[in-house]
């Protein structure tokens, strides 16, 4: 089975030989690829080849094209800074008020050079490595995404003070994303992954007034174009669990801030796994391989069978290879098949 | 009884910034923290009175906090609510007829730029009492180093939410132990832990502003 066959399978509920296995990388990959940050960024043959080789090297099971949030804000306008060999910074450009929030105008991401470039790296993969791994494409969420617009405490103190504008803004931001998701899906993205991570730290109630609806908008247009949706909340997500599951996404983001997936695993509908949740810091980037093998299980059978294995946010740079292979391994005990 | 001290531990409470603030719905077109602190001054009330009635706000925002009851917005809107009194109780401070407890200079690590932790531990600890010097995000060692030049004994805070940049967080503590081998420095955020404290050889971790709070109150006292 190949990755791309056997995350199908596994969505399915048909057998497979083992559970597919999709840890977030980035700044990783790029580290293992020796692929200067700016060019992982900013070049897709450079991104996609260094995950590419991750993927083979590592024996994932899925290719995606995250490096950071920053593609479709400099289609809205905020300007990027990319330093040579490290993360890219917001500069300027925000959105200075939440009034100026209300009148933002979707954007095409066919004349932003970071949004093509996401369409060009799914063009490379769809030539490079066609069905053989799972292709992920990626939008940021509503929330996410008006974060990064109007800046992080900006952005909460909007949800409580102007939410009219806040909305008519998240409005836009989603209108914009499903142009975005089509585009992504005819370049051959069998899976669009929507981050929103910021939902975690807005707690319940704002989660269900800004976020639940127009992630299950974009779920529903991911799906309507053909392809298979995955939601991204890192952080502690027990209070929003349900909802996140009620979105309808075909691959739910677990992170370890959640004590047990125990209890959620009974909500999810068939088509429905979730994808989690060692943390990547204490388990995988410091622990022994022994303490990634028992974690591993733990989450598995905490998810009832219904988990692919992934950290449950990205994995650190300076996570070693050695631990990356003892992931792998986790993913074979027999605990897991 | 509903002095005007309660109000304004309420205001700090629910993050009533000022009478025009829309949040919370509950309290429209009631005074904020920006009036009632003026106001109590105004009334006579002793700055350090004020100051007890912001701090005890702020002890319900952060049990709440920690609780889950509330959450980064309402935290952040108390933070506001209670930058607007302290504006009012500035002068005070600054003219030395109201005490503070000390100076706590804090900044997010160099190459980090999170920055939500490091403000509303920032608001805490100001809220508590002390002066806060507020470096930013993406904060150089020798940033440190200038305030420490600036404002002798005073605590250094430093706060990193990337594994990537808590190196960084090494690096300024060594840098600053180089020429300031006494000076206290409390690290936190969410990949910190007391084990990587110890091991940069800070003074002290918390994993959350009350305790940074607790840890400074210790010394002050
Ligand atoms: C001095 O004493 C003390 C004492 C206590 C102290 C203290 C100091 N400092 C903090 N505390 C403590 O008290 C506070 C209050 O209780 C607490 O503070 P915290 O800061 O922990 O908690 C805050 C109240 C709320 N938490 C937050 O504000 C962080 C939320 C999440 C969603 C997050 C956000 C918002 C952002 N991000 Co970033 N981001 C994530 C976070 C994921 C998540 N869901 O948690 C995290 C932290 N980010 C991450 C990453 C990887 C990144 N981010 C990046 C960018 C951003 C945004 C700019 C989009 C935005 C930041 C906006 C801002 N102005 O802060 C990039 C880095 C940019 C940079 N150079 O820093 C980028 C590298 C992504 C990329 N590839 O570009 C991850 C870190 C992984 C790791 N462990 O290394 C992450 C866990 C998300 C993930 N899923 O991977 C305590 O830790």
């Amino acid at each position: 089975m190949n990755g791309y066959e056997r995350t199908l399978a596994f969505l399915n509920n048909r057998a497979v030989d083992r559970p597919p296995f999709h840890p977030i990388i980035m700044r990783w990959a790029a580290r293992q690829a020796g692929t200067p940050y700016r060019d992982f960024c900013l070049e897709p043959e450079a991104k996609c080849d260094a995950m590419i080789r991750c993927a083979v090297d590592f024996d994932l099971d899925w290719v995606t094209v995250m490096s950071d949030p920053w593609a479709e804000a400099s289609a809205f306008g905020v300007e990027v800074a990319y330093p040579e060999n490290d993360l890219p910074v917001d500069t300027g450009g925000h959105l200075p008020d939440a009034a100026s929030a209300a009148r933002l105008s979707p954007y095409n991401p066919l004349e932003n050079m970071r949004c093509r470039n996401r369409l060009a790296e799914l063009e490379v993969y769809r030539k490079r490595i066609g069905d053989r791994y799972f292709t992920v494409g990626w939008v940021e969420g509503p929330v996410a995404e008006y974060v990064d617009l109007r800046g992080a405490s900006e952005a909460s103190m909007d949800l409580l003070m102007e939410p009219e504008n806040a909305a008519r803004a998240m409005d836009v931001i989603t209108e914009s994303a499903l142009v975005f998701i089509r585009l992504q899906v005819e370049r051959g993205a069998h899976c669009i992954g929507i981050g929103d991570a910021f939902c975690s730290q807005i707690g319940p109630d704002l989660y269900r007034q800004f976020a639940f609806g127009r992630q299950k908008q974009l779920v529903d247009g991911i799906h309507a174009a053909g392809a298979l949706a995955k939601l991204h909340i890192c952080g502690n997500t027990s209070a929003i669990l349900p909802e996140m599951i009620a979105t309808g996404a075909d691959i739910i983001d677990v992170d370890h801030l959640v004590p047990s997936m125990s209890g959620f695993a009974g909500l999810l509908a068939p088509h429905q796994v979730f994808s989690g949740k060692a943390d990547p810091v204490s388990v995988i980037q410091d622990g022994s391989p022994e303490d990634i093998r028992q974690t591993v299980m733990r989450d598995f059978r905490d998810a009832g069978g219904r988990c692919i294995v992934s950290a449950g946010c990205e994995i650190t740079p300076d996570t070693t290879p050695g631990n990356m292979h003892a992931f792998r391994k986790a993913v074979d005990a027999p605990e897991t098949q | 009884m509903d002095t005007i001290l309660n109000k304004l531990t309420r205001c700090i409470e629910f993050g009533k910034t000022d009478k025009a603030a829309a949040w919370p719905p509950d309290m429209k077109d009631q005074d904020g923290a920006d009036e009632l602190a003026l106001r109590a001054l105004e009334e006579g009330h002793p700055p350090d009175q004020i100051l007890d009635a912001l701090i005890a706000g702020m002890e319900v925002v952060g049990r709440k906090f920690s609780e889950n009851k509330i959450f980064v917005p309402q935290m952040l809107m108390s933070a506001k609510a209670m930058k607007a009194a302290m504006t009012h109780l500035k002068p005070a401070f600054e003219s030395g007829a109201a005490k503070r407890k000390g100076t706590f200079v804090i900044g997010t690590v160099q190459g980090d730029l999170h920055d939500i932790g490091k403000n509303i531990v920032a608001m805490y600890i100001e809220g508590s009492g002390y002066e806060v010097v507020d470096l930013g995000v993406d904060v150089k060692p020798e940033q440190f180093l200038v305030e420490i030049d600036k404002h002798p004994g005073c605590v250094v805070g430093l706060s990193a939410l990337l594994t990537t940049t808590m190196i960084n967080m090494k690096r300024t503590v060594d840098v600053i132990r180089e020429t300031h081998p006494k000076q206290v420095i409390c690290v936190g955020g969410a990949p910190v832990s007391e084990k990587f404290c110890r091991e940069i050889s800070a003074d002290f971790y918390s994993p959350d502003p009350q305790g940074a709070v607790a840890f400074l109150n210790r010394l002050a006292s």
